[in-house]
């Protein structure tokens, strides 16, 4: 008997160990969620990627092109908000990226009319 | 009834399966936070205006060989002997606008001075050169390509302006901005449109407000 309660007794320390690791991964979900801004958790890409718009003649963004999309951000939801020199949002959409070859260029369309002249930033996100 | 009693090894089991319980919970959180990827960031953008160089010839079929350009006049003919085209040409890549491929034209408007005509006035129309050329050295017989669709027209003498934003942001996009070909599309014989060129001081001209 006591040799058999000194065997549960190191599964017990082990099961406590491995308790303490759950602990240290539930705290890290907790510091995710208080994060804000730039925070990169487990992403797809560690890069801020470059993006260009496209307007139309009348020089409204008709789109905006991600490029250099990793082939890990396939399945991912790209968000793109347009804002003006106070950070404020003018108009934004997303899209899924799709699988490609290499680094990929990702359109996002379906922006409301915004002028392409009061459009000084982009915030981007991706999602999965 | 039986009583219960609370033996050593009945305690160590107790909390063993407690601690279990609790890893498990623990786990769950762990796969949670590995399926929720985030990464976000922002991209601000720079205003600017310029000017972007200008260059352009005329191409003439009665004289297929010959360069002609950059001069102070240059004139789009129609003719029964053969006619002339002129192209005109912009660079957002080059000084002063020095533009890059992740640029692009928050508005663009093109002045063109038409300083005379003879006949007509015939229309022109601006088709899109989609093929590099040089004014230094294009000829009628190594025109361009050009696009089949005009993006504006204009007619007789004066001053006119047209938007040109979505070509000019295409173009710097693309790090190749090949400008237009001006042909004569009435067709009036001997009908010619003369349009001020690159050692006039008038010469065409886009003003052009970008981001980057």
């Amino acid at each position: 008997m006591k040799r058999l309660i000194n065997i549960f007794g190191a599964v017990l320390t082990a099961a406590l160990l491995s308790a303490g690791v759950a602990a240290a991964a539930s705290l890290g979900l907790s510091t995710k969620q208080l994060g804000a801004g730039n925070l990169t958790v487990a992403g797809c890409t560690a890069s801020a990627l470059t993006a260009t718009r496209n307007v139309n003649n009348s020089g409204n963004v008709t789109q905006v092109n991600v490029l250099n999309v990793p082939q890990a951000c396939a399945g991912e939801t790209l968000a793109v908000t347009l804002e003006n020199n106070s950070h404020a949002s003018l108009t934004s959409s997303s899209t899924i990226v799709g699988a490609c070859t290499g680094g990929c260029t990702v359109s996002v369309t379906g922006f409301s009319t915004v002028s392409a002249t009061t459009v000084t930033a982009y915030a981007l996100s991706l999602t999965g | 009834m039986r009583r219960f009693h609370i033996t050593r090894f009945r305690l160590a089991a107790a909390i063993l399966l407690g601690s279990l319980s609790v890893a498990g919970v623990g786990y769950a959180a762990t796969v949670g936070l590995a399926s929720t990827k985030l990464h976000t960031w922002s991209q601000s953008l720079s205003k600017g205006a310029c000017s972007p160089t200008e260059s352009e010839a005329e191409i003439d079929a009665s004289n297929p060989n010959t360069n002609f350009g950059n001069q102070a006049s240059e004139t789009v003919a129609s003719k029964n002997s053969g006619n002339s085209y002129v192209l005109i040409g912009f660079d957002p890549a080059a000084s002063p606008c020095s533009l890059p491929t992740t640029a692009g034209a928050d508005s663009a408007t093109l002045t063109i001075r038409v300083t005379g005509t003879f006949k007509g006035p015939d229309t022109i129309s601006a088709y899109p050169i989609t093929s590099p050329w040089s004014a230094a050295t294009v000829t009628w017989n190594t025109m361009p390509l050009y696009g089949a669709t005009p993006d504006f027209t204009f007619a007789g003498v004066g001053t006119s302006t047209f938007i040109v934003t979505a070509p000019l942001d295409a173009g710097i996009k693309s790090g190749a901005f090949y400008g237009w070909m001006l042909i004569d599309t009435t067709g009036t014989n001997n009908a010619t449109t003369t349009i001020a060129g690159y050692g006039s001081g008038q010469a065409p001209s886009i003003a052009l407000n970008y981001e980057k």
